[in-house]
């Protein structure tokens, strides 16, 4: 081989071999269809099996069309789906949360559910889980299970404080009054409330619900304003509680359900797989001991007479470059109602159903009292978030000020206005 | 033989030859190294974010006239930045230093002392990261037992929600964590001490100190040299530690410039400002590398 011909294959193998790589496309020519189903339930070993389970049979049903599994841990989701999108490669159906509908929206990345689902499917979804999927009037997600903070108290320390055990606090006035008997019944090492003082994002998820409790609204309709009195209560309620050793500071979520599983947390917002987790944190609470010793009911009211939560939940969006939408909708639709989905993932994961049908089908997998009061008070009572593609900015400034508010020794009303000087600012008002 | 500065055709042709070889390399580092850095280069002039699907539109200098003058953080983070990587390079330096010296002479167990010296070394960041978290767990942390136990506090501290305490922990872990590299280095260079020259020293009358001031650090100057430039760097960049336990807070106390990027890259997804920032973080990082080898060549020819 001479010289030349030695060159030219290595400069072949440097800079070719990508080539074989390219391509792929989503309906082959013999009509066979592969969907990309980017999930994280997938990537948990609690979950894999189950939703492993609907997806086969989701191909029995449907001859001719694969779905590729895709497995993405949570916690990398989301610039996963971001990253994926912005090379041009995204999944056909993806798992979403929070505010990726708005900023994958946004993008143009996510198509409009809003022309596959029927007026029948849509009926049929509670109102807050669909707004939860929806920005700028454009329907992106539909949600896959209902997961919003409903307010959890342990019964047996409310009794041992001498409360009432059945009787969670109604508003946030019975709340505070409670906390402080329980602070001063209780023993030192057990807190009243937890409330997320880190800097993680899922902290703000959970200051949510107080701010809405307390009627304030910032970041919807347009106003960034965090001055106004509902949301200086809420920050005031944040401050308070952290200060006075109402609630343990610095602890992320996982450690606050760890303290509340064995008895050293009395109070705290959280989704309905709370049950799952405080049983695997603590095996005692297995069988019917869970719910003898914890209840769930809506947020304490702030103002008004209708209680409110956010619409924190696990939602479905399909590509806008699906190429073949109509079996990308076909599987959101099995995934959201079949009954191997609901019977096999949903129920064993916590979830409540996102379609009031499928509790009216299956009554019996929904008659404990965790899902009655979810059916019954908790879900009418969410709401959807404020929710758009700078949002991810957005929080960062609204956790700061959290962080300084109760941690940081930071004046209140200072840090309300920085907070809305700097929304201000990122939102160009 | 061909006139100076006018090459042979041979070796013309055995330029093209080695230039065949290096292009594959010259290719995958233009690849893997120039690419990303004109990309970051241009993409801190443009206001590049997750809206602007075309790469923003292009402010010149705009990112950086925010960062250096209107951006409440970047100060911050600066600062903690050298805080923490000047007290964990001294931190650790300090204690691998003494490690190695009291196990550099014949003491009982010491090949066995060696080997857990080294342990801390060998745990990944993330693993590290997850130890700190449970114990310097306000609530559980066996820290707090064992300052309480101690009687040098009274009630538990809550170490991530404390701003100043916060910091403390984490340089604490990251020396724990890498005292071992500075240990090993140090007993490598103390084995090819010259025992001739301490016994000079000894001769001459010179006491522990004298000897270790002049006989040990002369003689691992260049080691020490060497480790502490690589190590303020990797602390410059330190990520998992800080990011897997307190992600910067609280409020500002452990943000560094390394997680103030990320924040503004994969949170805020203010992706043309983040590469500003790193940018500033790149260019202190050279001032400080230039500066360390003149002193380093300054000190060898001295």
């Amino acid at each position: 081989m001479n010289r030349k011909a030695v060159a030219f294959l290595l400069l072949a193998a440097s800079t070719g071999c990508g080539v074989a790589f390219a391509g792929g496309a989503a309906e082959s020519s013999n009509g066979a269809v592969t969907l990309h189903f980017a999930n994280w339930v997938s990537a948990e070993e609690a979950t894999r099996k189950n939703i492993g389970d609907v997806i086969a049979a989701f191909q029995q049903q449907n001859p001719g069309v694969t779905v590729d599994n895709v497995a993405i841990p949570f916690d990398e989701m989301h610039q996963q789906l971001l990253i994926e999108t912005a090379g041009g490669n995204p999944p056909e159906v993806m798992q979403l949360n929070g505010p990726w509908p708005a900023e994958l929206g946004g993008l143009g990345a996510l198509a409009d559910l809003g022309k596959y689902a029927d007026q029948a499917f849509l009926d049929d979804n509670w109102k807050g889980g669909l707004e939860a999927g929806t920005y700028n009037n454009v329907l992106y997600a539909v949600p896959f299970g209902l997961t919003p903070h409903g307010f959890w108290w342990n019964k047996k320390l409310f009794a041992q404080a001498g409360l009432d055990p059945n009787s969670p606090p109604a508003t946030v006035d019975d709340l505070i009054q409670d906390i402080k008997v329980l602070k001063s019944k209780l023993p030192s090492d057990v807190y009243p409330i937890a409330l997320d003082t880190t800097k993680i994002d899922y902290a703000l998820t959970e200051f949510w619900p107080w701010i809405l409790t307390y009627g304030g609204r910032p970041m919807y309709n347009g106003s960034y304003d965090f001055t106004t009195p509902e949301v200086r209560k809420a920050f005031q309620f944040l401050q308070t509680a952290a200060q006075n050793g109402w609630t343990p500071v610095g602890q992320q979520i996982k450690d606050e359900r760890e303290l509340m599983a064995n008895g050293k947390v009395v109070m705290k917002l959280d989704g309905p797989y709370l049950v799952g987790i405080l049983r695997s944190l603590n095996p005692n609470l297995a069988g019917q001991a869970f719910f003898d010793t914890f209840g769930v009911t809506t947020v304490p009211l702030g103002v008004g007479d209708t209680p409110v939560t956010l619409a924190d939940i696990h939602q479905l969006g399909m590509s806008a470059q699906a190429k073949q939408p109509r079996v990308a909708w076909k599987l959101i639709q099995f995934l959201v109602s079949s009954e191997i989905s609901v019977k096999e993932y949903q129920v064993p994961y916590g979830l409540i159903p996102s379609l009031k049908s499928t509790v009216a089908k299956y009554p019996d997998l929904y008659a404990n009292p965790v899902a009655q009061a979810y059916i019954k008070s908790v879900i009418p009572s969410m709401i959807g978030g404020p929710y758009d593609p700078q949002y991810g900015a957005a929080g960062q400034f609204i956790i700061r000020g959290m962080q300084q508010v109760a941690v940081g020794g930071g004046d209140l009303d200072q840090t309300l206005k920085d907070i809305t000087s700097n929304l201000q600012t990122l939102y160009g008002k | 033989m061909p006139p100076r500065g006018h090459s042979s055709p041979r070796s013309r042709s055995d330029q093209r030859y080695a230039a065949a070889f290096l292009a594959p390399t010259l290719a995958i580092l233009a690849l893997v190294v120039f690419y990303p850095l004109a990309t970051v280069l241009a993409s801190s002039l443009r206001d590049a974010n997750l809206l602007a699907r075309a790469g923003g539109r292009f402010v010149g200098l705009g990112n950086f006239v925010r960062l250096l003058t209107l951006d409440e953080v970047f100060p911050t983070a600066v600062l903690n930045t050298v805080i923490f990587t000047a007290s964990s390079v001294v931190g650790a330096f300090v204690v691998g230093f003494a490690l190695a010296l009291a196990l550099s002479g014949r003491v009982p167990l010491r090949g066995f002392l060696r080997g857990i010296a080294l342990i801390p070394w060998v745990i990944p960041g993330v693993i590290v990261a997850l130890l700190t978290l449970y114990m310097f767990n306000g609530e559980v942390g066996i820290v707090n037992f064992t300052l309480r136990s101690l009687g040098l506090i009274r009630h538990f501290i809550p170490w991530f929600a404390r701003e100043r305490a916060a910091l403390a922990a984490l340089v604490v872990a990251n020396v724990w964590n890498q005292t071992p590299f500075y240990f090993l280095m140090l007993l490598a260079g103390l084995q090819t001490q010259p025992e001739e020259l301490v016994e000079a020293a000894k001769m001459d009358g010179a006491g522990v100190v004298l000897r270790f001031l002049n006989v040990t650090v002369p003689h691992l100057k260049g080691i020490i040299m060497i480790i502490t430039a690589l190590m303020v760097i990797w602390n410059f960049n330190n990520f998992d530690l800080i990011w897997a336990t307190t992600q910067g807070g609280p409020v500002d106390a452990t943000m560094t410039l390394s997680i103030y990027t990320y924040r503004q890259a994969f949170l805020s997804f203010q992706f043309g400002y983040s590469t500003a920032i790193s940018v500033v973080w790149l260019l202190g990082l050279l001032a400080f590398s230039v500066f360390y080898i003149r002193v380093m060549e300054g000190s060898r020819r001295a």
